[in-house]
């Protein structure tokens, strides 16, 4: 910080700006990779309803479990339900399960964590009781409240939201406390702005980093946990295809046609990877001190 | 009639009291200069007048802004007064302005808040207030973030966020410390030309005594939570009596004159809860007697035109 006071900047530097996080993010080779396999994968289940080459609940006995071939190119369920359709369809109950938890828990989980983080006094009830549900595996808490609240789409994301708030809000909360005491915010309570004003505008858009990675691996997490769930019978109720859902279908008959299984376990594993090299993208291009340190 | 009147401020952290029985004025338009080492609670004064000591701090004492014991305001009315009538300037201009906000958002904050421009009026007037504060091509930094600014044009956007709403008091808490030299002397500059144009009384803190005899009109000079000698500037300057205020200027370096070691004053200011029971200062005091362990030394104005905490202030004078 030399003699630049007052703004006698060399007009070359003045033009130079350092690259926003932006063009970080899209110059990031893990989430370009990320991108495209969650992208392809993604843009499969928005497009099932054309892509999909047969009817994903209709039964046809005539072909149950074909091996993959020519007409049905992964073969078929002990329905004779084309899996390639089911997969494709079941892509796209998953992502809208991933996509409601990331943001339910993002929402409330964030909430809760600037609110424990900045108002003192809440804290420590509030915080207890988020790790008095995380004492809970988030999983097996999941199977409960979705077994307790019974089997749907809604309540398959309601249950595992809960499962992952307090994480979410942890993460949150630590964010806050950070911030909470740089001295920009001592400034903005020193021009009279109210505690709800402090927060929302000067401390939540910079503590709220960590969160935003956080969450794509939460999207990842609960993808793989609709699985688990549907997989042990309280997801989505059949015949709704979801990915975890046909592997539970699978399952039975692992030995004779482990096509059934196969094809949604790795749709899974590439949306869960997708997912995690964007988010490591996303958490260098947010960090770029982090990201200087490691090179 | 001062603009502000503080008597006997005390600030206490549970049972540790870090300030104790602090009085000053600041009339209207007056560059008042509170001078210490670090922990002597010139911090925590500022902090206690704008309402916003750390969680967990008491105050006790009055202190009377524009007729109004600040002390007793519910929260809701010191948010009015904060950034309107009195406004402060903090130590890091580094991290002292919001890094997700344009300069020119920060600034029009305050004109919405307290003086309900709209956006357009706001940000016009945010441009007008950068070129107050002397920032070339204020057009154009108005919409640039922190981080494209030097340290010293973040000093001045920070004035400008204080003075937009013309307080009747800036608290500048060692607005220059950070700064380079050449960078610290255009601040003050411009804190002394803005003083005279907008008629605002100034809390300077400081510990550079340097920059006291430039701008300030009358010192309190404090040591470990009190008050340990107060008067006009020149009268400090020129005949100080308290042994701690001696000290001080003594360990300022000179042009003039042999090249030596600077004199240092042994020891460190102790902490809040080691305070001694007489005088604070006395454990460091080349002139300590046993008399000044008995109690704390009541501030007793002296011939020199100064008031100084120090029972033996005219024997060692």
């Amino acid at each position: 910080m030399a003699g630049a006071d007052g703004g006698a900047v060399a007009p070359a530097a003045r033009r130079r700006r350092p690259p926003g996080a932006l063009s970080r993010l899209v110059a990031h080779p893990s989430f370009r990779w990320g991108l495209l396999l969650f992208g392809a994968v993604a843009l499969c289940g928005l497009l099932a309803a054309w892509l999909a080459p047969f009817d994903p609940l209709r039964n046809n006995f005539r072909t149950r479990f074909r091996p993959p071939d020519e007409v049905f190119w992964f073969g078929t369920d002990r329905f004779g339900r084309d899996i390639l359709s089911r997969t494709l369809h079941g892509i796209q109950v998953s992502l809208r399960i991933g996509l409601g938890v990331a943001v339910l828990t993002a929402l409330a989980g964030g909430a809760i964590g600037a609110v424990a983080g900045f108002f003192r006094r809440v804290d420590g009830p509030v915080m207890r009781l988020m790790d008095a549900l995380m004492a809970f595996p988030a999983v097996l808490l999941a199977i409960a409240l979705a077994a307790a609240l019974g089997p749907s789409e809604l309540n398959v994301i309601v249950a595992l939201s809960i499962a992952y708030v307090p994480r979410a809000a942890r993460v949150m909360r630590a964010g806050v406390l950070v911030v909470r005491e740089f001295p920009f915010v001592e400034g903005a309570r020193a021009i009279g702005a109210s505690p709800a004003r402090v927060l929302l505008r000067h401390v939540l858009p910079n503590a709220m980093a960590p969160l935003v990675v956080q969450q794509t691996y939460v999207f990842a997490l609960a993808v793989l946990a609709e699985a688990v769930l549907s997989f042990l019978g309280v997801g989505p109720p059949p015949p709704t295809p979801t990915l975890g859902g046909i592997i539970a279908d699978g399952r039975d008959f692992i030995q004779e046609a482990p096509w059934i299984s196969l094809t949604p376990g790795v749709v899974i594993a590439l949306v869960v990877l997708g997912l995690n090299l964007m988010g490591d993208g996303l958490r260098d291009a947010l960090d770029p001190r982090l990201r200087t340190a490691i090179r | 009639m001062s603009l502000i009147s503080v008597r006997d401020l005390s600030v206490a952290f549970g049972g540790t009291r870090v300030l104790e029985d602090v009085s000053f004025d600041i009339a209207e338009g007056e560059v008042l200069g509170v001078v210490g080492e670090s922990g002597s609670g010139k911090s925590m004064t500022a902090l206690a007048i704008m309402g916003l000591l750390p969680m967990g701090g008491t105050a006790a004492g009055r202190i009377d802004f524009e007729g109004r014991d600040v002390l007793a305001l519910p929260e809701r009315e010191m948010q009015r007064l904060r950034g309107a009538r009195m406004a402060m300037i903090f130590q890091e201009p580094m991290a002292s302005l919001n890094p997700v906000l344009t300069v020119g958002e920060q600034i029009a904050e305050v004109l919405r808040r307290h003086r309900g421009l709209d956006r357009r009026a706001a940000h016009a007037e945010a441009i007008a207030l950068l070129k107050l504060v002397e920032i070339a091509a204020a057009e154009r930094r108005v919409d640039e973030y922190p981080h494209q600014l030097s340290g010293g044009m973040r000093q001045r956007a920070m004035i400008a966020i204080a003075l937009a709403c013309r307080p009747r008091l800036l608290i500048a808490d060692e607005p220059t410390t950070a700064l380079d030299a050449t960078v610290q002397a255009g601040i003050l500059d411009l804190l002394r030309g803005l003083r005279r144009e907008l008629g605002m009384a100034v809390l300077l803190i400081t510990h550079d005594l340097g920059v006291v005899s430039d701008i300030c009109e009358r010192v309190v000079v404090m040591y470990a939570g009190r008050v340990a000698e107060t008067g006009p500037a020149a009268a400090i300057f020129d005949g100080p009596a308290h042994p701690y205020t001696r000290a001080l200027l003594a360990a300022i370096p000179r042009l003039e004159g042999p090249i030596g070691a600077l004199p240092a004053i042994d020891g460190v200011v102790p902490a809040p809860a080691d305070f001694p029971s007489g005088c604070r200062f006395a454990p460091r005091c080349a002139h300590a007697r046993p008399a000044c362990d008995a109690a704390p030394p009541p501030l007793r104005a002296l011939p020199s035109g100064t008031a100084a905490a120090c029972i033996r202030a005219e024997e060692i004078a």
